[in-house]
């Protein structure tokens, strides 16, 4: 059995409900025979009622009109800045970019070919025209080019034409000629 | 295989064979051959087949291929090649332009290698120079050297 200085603590969770089973029902047993406890219980929710009482009231003095309305608003969303919208569309086209880099450079590498095998060649001038044919001519030519030769000895020097070749022939004082 | 996975395969394939064309670029075979030409005989050195036109402009009956050698440098640096006799063969490969090399050829003789012929020429690319005037044994020897670069 309860007495009022064990039920005097529990009485506002009895008021609240937060009370269960056999504790509950020992608190409300020990409420109902107590006038003390019953008083205490009955202030409670008294002041309960009254604090519902003015929140109702106080909520009755809010204007909710266009309270949706405004909520809508909210939800619709704003335009970006453009500074964040441009930071957006630049991480978007990078991040894209750099998946398909070796694509781009292969896409790069064929269409510089492409441009190489159709563009017109540049304007050669006669001069220029008579170098690059003696340029060719040179390349063509399957004979040595000598810029200089120095020796001690006797050097003959010939190329033949007829199988393009071209021979250093250093004499042999004691029984070098040309053989 | 996703197609830029595909494409980056495809891009660092070419980007290494650029690579290895590059670093190729820079190395020239140098291939110097030593012919003995005498008149003691008629006999022709089999592995001469392929240069047997261009012997033609000596006047030898016979050649025997002595000494062989290939060698991989750098432009600019000079290759030193021991020849029959003592002798001495220094080639610097100097540039490639227009499809021809460029060879710095000095051939040495002597017990202090004395100069005996220095010349700066130019072959075609894979292409051929003799020189030859220097008495060996029975016979003169005759030297080809060829260059040839990766293009």
């Amino acid at each position: 059995m309860s007495t009022c200085s064990h039920a005097e603590r529990l009485v506002p969770l009895l008021s609240d409900g937060e009370l269960d089973g056999p504790l509950r029902r020992e608190v409300a047993s020990h409420v109902s025979g107590c006038v003390v406890c019953t008083g205490a219980l009955a202030a409670l929710e008294r002041g309960r009622e009254l604090l519902w009482q003015e929140i109702e009231e106080q909520v009755e003095q809010i204007d909710f009109s266009g309270f949706w309305e405004g909520v809508a608003e909210k939800l619709t969303e704003p335009p970006l800045p453009w500074a964040v919208r441009l930071q957006l569309w630049r991480e978007r086209w990078w991040s894209g970019w750099s998946l398909s880099a070796p694509v781009w450079a292969v896409a790069v590498a064929i269409v510089l070919f492409v441009a190489a095998l159709f563009l017109p060649r540049p304007y050669l001038s006669p001069d220029l025209v008579s170098k690059n044919l003696e340029q060719s001519a040179l390349v063509a030519n399957d004979q040595a080019q000598i810029e200089s030769l120095s020796s001690g000895a006797t050097v003959f020097l010939w190329n033949e034409p007829a199988n393009n070749t071209t021979v250093i022939w250093v004499g042999d004082d004691s029984d070098g000629g040309v053989p | 295989m996703r197609p830029s996975r595909l494409a980056l395969g495809c891009f660092a394939s070419v980007l290494l064979l650029w690579a290895c064309q590059t670093v190729a670029s820079e190395m020239v075979e140098l291939r110097i051959e030593t012919v003995l030409a005498t008149n003691s005989s008629q006999d022709f050195d089999n592995r001469l087949t392929d240069m047997r036109p261009q012997l033609r402009a000596f006047r030898y009956s016979s050649y025997r291929l002595v000494q062989e050698e290939r060698r991989r440098v750098g432009w600019g640096t000079q290759a030193d090649f021991l020849l029959p006799g003592g002798r001495f063969l220094q080639v610097v490969p100097k540039e490639y332009a227009n499809e021809r090399i460029a060879l710095q050829v000095m051939l040495l003789e002597g017990t202090t290698p004395t100069p005996l012929m220095n010349t700066s020429l130019s072959i075609r690319n894979h292409g051929t120079l003799f020189v030859g005037g220097r008495k060996h044994q029975e016979g003169m020897l005759i030297i080809r050297i060829g260059a040839a670069a990766d293009e």
